[in-house]
């Protein structure tokens, strides 16, 4: 007996411990509350600004736990934590991405269910494998984090150490580019270049970049197009060399290492996370929602947690954020006609 | 001996004890619900982990991580529902073991022989890490391929006495992995028009909690109004001799076998119980006994998944590379707190790299403690009269599925694989191939083109490898090794 | 049981040459020009591997001694009793979008439980009730599972 009590203890224990962890969730009954304060709010809404520190806010991830976009959404959300009544996360993972976007894009319009959005809004109805995802269905928030494609290769390397070796190399012989899955960002971003260096990448698709990045290691590939944070450990370790970024500016991280400008390569290519609700949702929401999230994305602790999981702070206002999704889709869609990769 | 010193005054604090059985604890619970995976059990509790220090949260991660894949089999024994992919082997013989009235025996011989894995997997992480640690780097597509093929050669070992129903229902796994975009050109497969639940593919935790714990309810059902005659009998919890020297004489060798299949990249605890069933069944005393409530038969799968953890922390920690699934999470975790795994740890933080490779052992041991105590508590639910554990079975079985991408598809997919699978049970045919299918079938397709991608084409990529050439030897054994045997011994008969 | 295994076969057949059919027509090695196998070789290598295989089963029930012929009975009691049960469960998850997790489930248990158990209604109601929260709560709060997104109480 007193085995089983002492079981029931520590288990209740480790319970109440996993609820204040997940944090916030633990108010039954609480969203009903909070969605009667948003209509409320919305009903108020000429008194200038509404008020949202009653709601309860869904945060939807399209990918799985435990990834880079979840770590992103986490983070924000930890920093954001006081300014709603109270805020989850929650993944919904599948189809690239397409799955819990499209879930995001057609939930409620009260702002209680606000969605990441990430680059694959514009690369997947590029590639047509949408489902019927397209991105005039968000009001975009603002974007968060951006990341840019980082061509790297194996340090001990020899036959490469700058950029223009790589594209030389790749015309006369068949070079090897891991990316993060086929039709991907990483993919397409290091066709982008391929295209705009008029060479030809053998691109080889992998389930996400650690494999990528594994089979580099092993020497199986010749490189990664993937984004910096991911390739980071390694090449602090003396594993890997970045030849070059295809980012408007040098990273902050390595200063050293040149953009893909630079070499003379016009490409800019990389990846995108921000925040996004359904498009009906109404402007004054919208501008709340902002001015929480763009204070959470400022304060002290996100920052710190976005340099210690090597991401970049990128901020940008909903409207230019949704101008440049149009650009991007305007982009992609080009790209992946040129390089007949489309499947729908 | 500083080190030592340094470690329990540092870092294995009273607190940490605490968060790494609380991890253990929570880890079981996770484990034995059917749909909760040992993946998902770790991206759920990360978040807890940014407010704690590396070693807190590390440990505790690692205590879940050992205890859900242990945590799977309990469920897998008391109702052949597999909490995790990892237990789907533990499901065949240990259920059949628990209808005997043997559910203690069945499941004292899996906890005793997952802490035996574990226990051998650490002792591979501790002395020779860094040397196992290159191998992983010697993977590529060639090899995964041959490693999957390997695998699938297992069916005709768990497929009872019709191999060719088992290949059967290994091939429709396959074939319903097949499914959706396709990972090497984009195109998208046996998919009805614009519906991104087929296109995304098929998941197969609710295909594997239809076909083992939907269907057995479905059977249930049947005789749901007779008197139940098999009563628990709980006086041997801990293995007897005879059992004790049979878990002796397989877990620590699945165990071990666990831990290579654990550096390999891409290859996670299902695989390693898949194989650790194989092996035990090939130097069994009694393989006649496979499938209907072998003892030998729960300690090979059990040995052979816990002896995964240990492994997949070795490329982690070595090398900033992850084993499996669980440890690409873990990396993230570490990353979070300010720390890179790799080879620079062991000299920056020599420290942190012994506190887990301690706190792992203990982990270990605090699993076998909790599971022991436990397997009193845990056989409570046969007691339950079946008239309400059933349908208690059907409300999990429903939200263990969805729980997983929170789908209502899947729930779906749940339940036509549980009729499926209750009809399949009627002609005999045996569905664990299936999910060896489900599992299996993507990685070496989509490996074999790769390869040959690489390779522009060039087939010989798949000879080109001492490792290529030790799978291509383990596949012949394994098709051709029992007919060997039977001729030598024809022969000196 | 000889009868079973040739409807098995049949079934099996039928999908053999159905995905061979389909994935025939699926782009060759040849469009994509990197000399790598298209989308349709695997599945047509595994419908052949599971032709094969169903040839052998034919072969295998076909001279079968008949004494080792079981019967497979699909129309008993037993059975009825489970095709039921699948038919409620189908009922069941379609009506889960619209009326939610806790009134389906509670429902759905309240129907098997009394039917199964027999017992005095309020005992039924109470162990229906009792199953469906504690489920309920484990996954929404402790695990975090969104069970309470559909439905018309969305709580």
């Amino acid at each position: 007996m007193k085995k089983i009590t002492a079981l029931a203890l520590a288990l209740a224990m480790s319970l109440s411990l996993v609820a204040c962890g997940g944090g916030d969730n633990k108010t039954p009954g609480g969203s009903n509350a909070g969605g009667s304060g948003s209509n409320a709010g919305g009903s108020n809404a000429n008194a200038g600004g509404v008020d949202l520190s009653g709601l309860s806010v869904t945060c939807v991830v399209p990918y799985d736990a435990g990834g880079g976009t979840d770590a992103v959404m986490r983070g924000l959300a930890d920093a954001a934590k006081g300014s709603f009544k109270n805020i989850t996360v929650e993944n919904r993972s599948g189809a690239g991405g397409a799955t819990g976007m499209l879930y995001g894009a057609q939930a409620k319009n009260d702002g209680s269910i606000v969605t990441m959005i990430t680059v694959e809004l514009a690369t997947l109805e590029a590639m047509g494998n949408n489902a019927g995802l397209t991105y005039t269905q968000f009001k975009p928030i603002m974007m968060v984090n951006s990341a840019a494609a980082a061509i790297t290769v194996k340090a001990d390397d020899d036959r490469f150490d700058t950029l223009e070796d790589f594209i030389e190399y790749s015309k006369t012989n068949k070079v090897q580019v891991g990316n993060s899955g086929i039709g991907a960002i990483w993919h397409l971003a290091a066709a982008g270049l391929a295209k705009t260096a008029g060479t030809e990448f053998n691109h080889v698709g992998y389930d996400g970049a650690n494999g990528a990045i594994t089979d580099l290691l092993g020497g199986h590939i010749d490189a990664v197009a993937v984004s910096y944070a991911e390739v980071n450990s390694f090449v602090q370790s003396g594993d890997l060399k970045v030849l070059a970024v295809m980012a408007n500016d040098r990273l902050e991280a390595i200063p050293d290492v040149p953009t893909c400008k630079e070499c003379g390569y016009e490409a800019v290519l990389g990846t995108w996370r921000g925040l996004g609700v359904p498009a009906s949702t109404p402007d004054e929401v919208v501008d709340e929602l902002y001015r929480i999230f763009s204070e959470a994305a400022e304060s002290d602790a996100f920052k710190e947690f976005m340099a210690n999981t090597n991401n970049v702070i990128d901020i940008m206002d909903g409207e230019s954020f949704n101008t440049m999704i149009g650009e991007q889709l305007e982009l992609y869609t080009g790209l992946v006609e040129e390089l007949d990769l489309k499947i729908g | 001996m500083s080190l030592f010193v340094e470690i329990f005054t540092t870092s294995l604090t009273p607190m940490v004890f605490l968060y790494m059985a609380i991890g253990v604890l929570s880890g079981i619970c996770i484990g034995a619900l059917p749909g909760l995976t040992a993946t998902m059990g770790v991206a759920l509790l990360l978040p807890m982990t940014f407010g704690m220090d590396a070693a807190q949260g590390i440990l505790m991660l690692l205590g879940i991580y050992c205890g859900a894949i242990y945590g799977g089999s309990i469920s897998a024994v008391l109702l052949h529902t597999p909490g995790t992919p990892a237990s789907a082997a533990t499901a065949i013989d240990g259920y059949a073991l628990s209808q005997k009235g043997e559910a203690g025996r069945a499941l004292g011989t899996a906890t005793l022989s997952s802490y035996i894995g574990g226990l051998v997997s650490v002792a591979c992480l501790w002395l020779i890490s860094p040397l196992l640690a290159k191998l992983a780097l010697k993977f590529s597509s060639a090899e995964f391929f041959l490693l999957a093929v390997f695998g699938l050669c297992i069916i005709g070992n768990i497929s009872g006495e019709d191999v060719e129903k088992g290949l059967i229902c290994g091939c429709i796994g396959v074939l319903v992995a097949c499914v959706g975009i396709d990972s090497v050109t984009s195109y998208i497969r046996f998919s009805p028009e614009g519906n991104y639940n087929f296109m995304g593919g098929i998941n197969y935790i609710p295909i594997m909690i239809g076909l083992f714990a939907m269907s057995q309810a479905f059977e249930n059902i049947e005789s749901i109004f007779e008197e139940e005659e098999v009563q628990a009998k709980l006086t041997n919890i801990l293995p007897k001799k005879e059992d004790l020297k049979k878990i002796i004489r397989i877990a620590p060798l699945t165990g071990l076998i666990g831990t290579f299949i654990g550096i390999i990249p891409g290859a996670g605890a299902d695989i390693g119980s898949f194989v650790g069933y194989n092996v035990a069944r090939s130097i069994a005393k009694e393989p006649e006994l496979f499938g209907k409530g072998s003892v030998e038969a729960i300690s090979g799968p059990e040995g052979g998944n816990n002896g995964v953890t240990g492994g997949a922390m070795i490329p982690m920690l070595t090398l900033g590379v992850p084993g499996d699934a669980v440890t690409a999470i873990m990396i993230g975790a570490l990353t979070i707190q300010g720390l890179t795994p790799g080879p620079m740890l062991f000299s920056t933080n020599k420290v942190l790299v012994y506190t887990i490779f301690l706190g792992m052992f203990i982990a270990n041991t605090l699993m076998c403690l909790f599971g022991f105590a436990g397997i009193r508590l845990f056989t409570k639910v046969l007691s339950v009269p079946k008239v309400i554990l059933t349908p208690a079975i059907f409300v999990l079985c429903i939200i263990g599925s969805y729980a997983m991408k929170n789908s209502l598809f899947d729930v779906w997919v749940m339940l036509i694989a549980g009729v499926v699978g209750y009809f399949l049970a009627k002609v005999k045919v045996p569905t664990s191939p299936a999910i060896l299918g489900l599992i299996l079938g993507p990685m070496a397709e989509k490996n074999f083109r790769t390869a040959l991608l690489k390779s522009g084409g060039d087939p010989s990529v798949f000879v080109g490898s001492v490792i290529a050439w030790f799978f291509i030897f383990l596949i012949f054994i394994s098709l051709f090794g029992g007919k060997i045997k039977a001729l030598l011994f024809q022969k000196k008969n | 049981m000889k009868k079973g295994n040739l409807v098995l076969a049949a079934v099996c057949a039928v999908l053999g040459v159905g995905v061979i059919a389909v994935a025939s027509g699926y782009p060759k090695a040849a469009d994509y020009g990197t000399g790598v196998p298209g989308p349709g070789l695997w599945p047509i290598a595994i419908s052949i591997v599971l032709l094969a295989c169903t040839a052998i089963l034919i072969y295998r029930t076909l001279r079968m001694n008949p004494e080792k012929d079981t019967k497979i009975d699909l129309w008993t009691t037993g059975t009825r009793r489970v095709y039921l049960t699948m038919g409620i469960l189908f009922l069941y998850l379609l009506v889960l979008p619209f009326l939610g997790f806790i009134i389906s489930t509670f429902v759905l248990e309240l129907i098997f439980i009394q039917w199964f158990a027999k017992k005095n209604p309020i005992i039924t109601v109470v162990i229906s009730a009792a199953i469906t929260m504690v489920v309920y709560c484990a996954f929404r709060f402790v695990l975090n599972v969104p069970v309470h997104t559909f439905g018309i109480f969305t709580i």
